[in-house]
C-alpha cells in the first residue's frame, strides 16, 4: 500500500504561497513595514539611553566651589579658624575615595565619613576597595590618567607617582589647617616626605613589628620565654622536640621574612636594620647583615617553621597560632585586638627575641617595621583637587581618631587624648605604655621607597627562609642591592 | 574572472572585522611590547631609550634563566600528561565495548570548567605538607618520603605543571577524541579482518592519522606551558624566592613589583619568540605530510 502524498499545496498553503509571492513581487512597501519595525525599536532605543545618560549624570559641571568649614572636629589647641561661608549643597562634590575599606577597618571608615559629614557637608565621597595586588589597580588607574580623587599611598607609591607629577603638593593644605598641631611628636615625621614636602596627612600610628605566643604553651612545656637569640634558639628546639611549630610565620607573603631578618640586624645593635639600606646607606657586605642572616639559617635548621609555611597564609598562622599548634606569631602590631580575641589571657608579646644576648639592653627599644610616610594622598589631576586635598587631610585625622575609638588602636598619632570606647586589652595596654619608650623604627617592606630593592630583598629572603645559605643569601642581595642603586 | 574578484571581496569583508580586532587587541599590543622593552620606564614616567640593556641584563638574571627553565618543564608536563595520556583515554572512550564511555567523557571534561583558582587551592590541599592528600597517603603505607611538594627546590614546578595538566587535561581530550571519531570505521575493520591486535591497530592507523591534531595540540600545550602565570600565582606566588618563576610571573614581577616595565617588556618579548620558535617548529616537523589510507 502506497500513501498518498498530496502533490499540489492545499488552499490554505496555497493562500500562503500567494501572500509570500505578493510580498515579494509588491516588494517595496511589505519590506519597508518590516524593516521600519527594528529601525524604530533603535530609534526608540537610542532615545531611551540619551534620556538615561542625562539622567545619570554626577553633576560634577554644576558644583558649587568648595568653600565649607575646614574646622576638623578635634579640640585641641592651636586647631584651625573656622570659616563661614554661604551653605553650600550637601553632597554636592562627589568625590572617589580608594582605601582599604574592608574588614575590621570599614566601621572606621564609616565613622569618619560620618563626622566629614558635619565638617564638610558639600563632600561625598564613595568608597573604592583597594586590591591586594601590590598596588597594580592603583598604578594601572595612574597610568590612564583615571586616579582616584583620594586614595590610599605608601612610601613606595608616594615616590612612584611623585616621579611621575601624579601627587597634589599638600603644603598649602596642611599649613591652612595646621594639621601638624594636631599630631604627636613621633607622628609628626611622617607627615613630610624627603624632599621637604607634604604628599598625605598620616592616618595610622608607627606599628612595630612583634612576636605574639602563647604563654600557656610555654609555661606548659617548661620552656623559658626568649629574651635573646640564644635563648629563642633554645626555645626552638624545646618545642620542635615536641612536635609543636615553634613560629607561624605566613611566609606565602614575603614581608614577615623581612621583618624577622630586619629584626634580627636590629637586635645586632644596628636601629637602621634593612631600611638603611633603602636609603642608600652601606651594603651587604657589612658583618651584621651577615649576621643576621647566619641567625635566620640557624633557627630554620633548628625546626623554626612547619613544613608547609610557604603555603601558609595570615589566616592559618593565625588558626595554628589560636589552635596551640605553633607557639609564636609575627605579625604587626595592629593584630593585638584579633590575637587577644583568639587567646585571651593566654597572650603576650615580644619585641625582639633575635637581640644578641649581650646587647640586648642596649636594643630593647629599637623597633623593627613602622617608620614610613603614608597616609591619604591626592590625585593631582582631581577635578576638585583643593576639596579633595582638605577633605583628605581631615579625614585622615578623624580615621585616626576613630580608629582609638573603634579599634582601641592604642597607638594614636594624634595629641587629642581620645578614649577607646571598649578600653585596651592587657597587651594593647602593654604596648602602648611601652611605646613611650620606642627610641628608633625601621619599616616594614611595603615601606621601602626603591621598589627594585623592595622586590629583591622580599624574594631573597623567601629563599633564605627556605634553607639557602647565608653566604649566598648575602651574594645575591648584593647583586640586587648595586642593581637597584643603578 | 568577475566572480573570483567579488568572492575574494566577499572574503575580505568577512575577515576583516575580526582581522582589526585581532590587529587591535593583540598584534598591536605584541609591537608595543617590543617597542617598549628598548626603554627604560617605570610605567607612568617618560621612557628613555637604552638600546638593548634590557636583554643584556636579561641575561645576566638568575630569574630569567630559573624562568625559562621552569616554563620548559610546565611544557613539558603538559605535553607528556595531555596529549600521551589524552591519547590514552582517547582512544578507550571510543571503543564500543567500554561501559559508561559517556559518564566517563563527561568525568573528564569536569575540571575543566572549574576556576583556575578552585583548582589551585584543591591542589594547594592535596600537596599540603602538614597532611594534605599525597603526604597523608605516604604516611598511610609506611612511605618516608613526605615532601614540601610547592616549596621544595626540585618539586615546586612539577607539583604546580601537574596540577595546570590535570586542570585542562579535557581539552586535549575532547579535541582527539573528536579527531579519532572522524577516522573511517572501514580502516578499523579491515585491521580487524587482517588479524592487527587492538594496539597495534591503533598505533599504526589511530596515531599516524591524529598527526594533524597533534599538531594543533601540541601548540597549545607548549605554548600554554611556556605562558603559565596563575597557577604558580595563587599556588606559590612565583616562591620560595624565584622557584617557580616563569618568564610570565617574571614580566609581572619587573613590570607591576619593581615597576620596570621596560624590563618586564623584554621578558614579554623573549616569551613571545619563544612561542612563535615552538609554533614554527612544530608546523615544520609535525605532520609534514598528509597521511591518509
Amino acid at each position: 500500500m502506497y500513501k498518498c502524498v498530496p502533490i499540489l499545496p492545499s488552499r490554505r498553503q496555497e493562500k500562503t504561497v500567494y501572500n509570500e509571492i505578493d510580498h515579494k513581487t509588491r516588494g517595496k512597501n511589505t519590506v519597508n513595514h518590516f524593516l521600519k519595525k527594528p529601525a524604530t525599536m533603535l530609534a526608540l532605543l537610542s532615545m531611551v539611553a540619551l534620556s538615561l545618560t542625562a539622567c545619570g549624570s554626577d553633576n560634577k559641571d554644576n558644583n558649587a566651589q568648595p568653600s565649607a568649614s575646614v574646622s576638623p572636629s578635634a579640640s585641641a589647641s592651636g586647631s584651625a579658624p573656622a570659616e563661614e561661608t554661604k551653605a553650600p549643597e550637601p553632597g554636592s562634590i562627589k568625590l572617589k575615595f580608594y582605601a582599604q575599606y574592608s574588614g575590621v577597618e570599614m566601621p572606621v571608615y564609616d565613622a569618619a565619613k560620618e563626622a566629614m559629614k558635619t565638617i564638610m557637608p558639600e563632600v561625598d565621597v564613595e568608597f573604592e576597595v583597594a586590591a591586594q595586588d601590590d598596588e597594580q589597580k592603583i598604578k594601572t588607574y595612574a597610568a590612564a590618567g583615571s586616579l582616584p580623587d583620594i586614595f590610599f599611598a605608601s612610601s613606595g607609591l608616594i615616590e612612584t607617582l611623585k616621579k611621575s607629577d601624579n601627587l597634589y603638593v599638600m603644603d598649602d593644605v596642611v599649613k591652612e589647617l595646621n594639621i601638624e598641631s594636631l599630631l604627636n611628636e613621633s607622628s609628626k615625621p611622617m607627615l613630610w616626605n624627603k624632599d621637604g614636602h607634604s604628599y598625605s596627612v598620616p592616618n595610622v600610628g608607627q606599628w612595630a613589628g612583634v612576636f605574639y605566643y602563647n604563654k600557656d604553651l610555654f609555661a606548659e612545656h617548661n620552656v623559658k620565654v626568649p629574651t635573646n637569640y640564644d635563648e629563642l634558639l633554645e626555645a626552638v628546639k624545646a618545642f620542635k622536640a615536641k612536635d609543636i611549630t615553634p613560629l607561624a610565620l605566613f611566609a606565602k607573603e614575603k614581608w614577615p621574612g623581612v621583618l624577622m631578618l630586619d629584626m634580627a640586624v636590629v637586635g645586632s645593635a644596628e636601629p637602621g636594620g634593612l631600611k638603611r639600606l633603602d636609603n642608600g646607606e652601606g651594603d651587604f657586605s657589612e658583618e651584621v647583615y651577615l649576621k643576621g642572616a647566619q641567625k635566620i639559617a640557624e633557627l630554620i635548621q633548628a625546626g623554626l617553621l612547619s613544613k608547609n609555611a610557604f603555603n601558609t597564609t595570615a589566616d592559618d598562622a593565625a588558626a595554628q597560632f589560636k589552635s596551640g599548634k605553633a607557639a609564636m606569631l609575627l605579625n604587626g602590631a595592629w593584630s593585638m585586638a584579633a590575637q587577644y580575641e583568639n587567646l585571651g589571657d593566654k597572650l603576650d608579646i615580644m619585641y625582639n627575641p633575635l637581640a644578641d644576648a649581650d646587647k640586648a639592653d642596649q636594643v630593647q627599644w629599637s623597633m623593627s617595621g613602622g617608620g614610613f610616610n603614608q597616609g591619604f594622598a591626592v590625585s593631582k589631576n582631581s577635578k576638585n583637587v583643593e576639596a579633595a586635598a582638605k577633605y583628605a587631610a581631615l579625614f585622615s585625622i578623624e580615621f585616626a581618631k576613630q580608629r582609638v575609638i573603634q579599634l582601641a588602636d592604642p597607638n594614636s598619632i594624634l595629641v587629642e587624648k581620645v578614649v577607646p570606647t571598649n578600653g585596651l586589652n592587657p597587651v594593647q595596654q602593654k604596648y602602648a605604655d611601652d611605646s613611650v619608650n620606642f627610641k628608633s623604627m625601621t619599616t616594614f617592606a611595603w615601606g621601602y621607597e626603591n621598589a627594585k630593592y623592595k622586590t629583591s630583598i622580599e624574594d631573597n629572603t623567601q629563599k633564605l627562609f627556605a634553607g639557602q645559605k647565608p653566604e649566598d643569601y648575602i651574594k645575591d642581595m648584593s647583586k640586587a642591592l648595586e642593581n637597584a642603586r643603578k | 574572472m568577475n566572480s573570483k574578484r567579488s568572492y575574494n571581496i566577499a572574503l575580505l569583508v568577512f575577515t576583516l572585522p575580526t582581522l582589526l580586532f585581532f590587529t587591535v587587541i593583540v598584534v598591536y599590543p605584541i609591537l608595543q611590547t617590543f617597542q617598549k622593552s628598548f626603554f627604560d620606564w617605570d610605567g607612568l614616567s617618560t621612557p628613555s631609550f637604552i638600546g638593548f640593556d634590557n636583554y643584556v641584563r636579561l641575561l645576566d638574571d638568575d630569574d630569567f634563566w630559573v624562568s625559562l627553565k621552569n616554563g620548559l618543564i610546565f611544557a613539558l608536563v603538559l605535553v607528556v600528561y595531555q596529549i600521551g595520556l589524552g591519547t590514552l583515554l582517547a582512544i578507550a572512550l571510543s571503543t564500543k565495548s567500554l561501559r559508561g564511555r559517556k559518564f566517563f567523557r563527561t568525568s573528564y571534561f569536569v575540571p575543566v570548567v572549574l576556576s583556575g583558582v578552585v583548582v589551585s587551592q584543591l591542589w594547594i590541599a592535596i600537596y599540603n605538607a602538614d597532611g594534605g592528600l599525597i603526604n597523608s597517603l605516604f604516611h598511610l603505607f609506611g612511605i618516608q618520603y613526605e615532601q614540601a611538594w610547592l616549596s621544595g627546590e626540585h618539586t615546586s614546578i612539577w607539583a604546580i605543571a601537574f596540577s595546570g595538566a590535570w586542570h585542562h587535561l579535557g581539552i586535549q581530550l575532547v579535541l582527539i577524541y573528536t579527531a579519532i571519531k572522524s577516522i573511517p570505521e572501514q580502516l578499523y575493520e579491515a585491521a580487524t579482518i587482517d588479524g592487527a591486535p587492538f594496539w597495534k591497530m591503533h598505533w599504526k592507523i589511530t596515531i599516524p592519522l591524529l598527526s594533524e591534531t597533534y599538531k594543533f595540540c601540541l601548540v597549545i600545550a607548549i605554548t600554554g606551558g611556556l605562558n603559565a602565570f596563575q597557577n604558580m600565582f595563587v599556588m606559590t606566588n612565583g616562591g620560595p624566592g624565584n622557584i617557580s618563576y616563569t618568564l610570565t610571573f617574571m614580566m609581572y614581577k619587573a613590570a607591576f613589583r619593581s615597576g620596570e616595565y621596560g624590563y618586564g617588556s623584554a621578558a614579554a618579548a623573549v616569551l613571545v619568540l619563544e612561542c612563535l620558535i615552538f609554533t614554527i617548529l612544530i608546523n615544520k616537523f609535525i605532520a609534514r605530510e598528509k597521511i591518509s589510507y
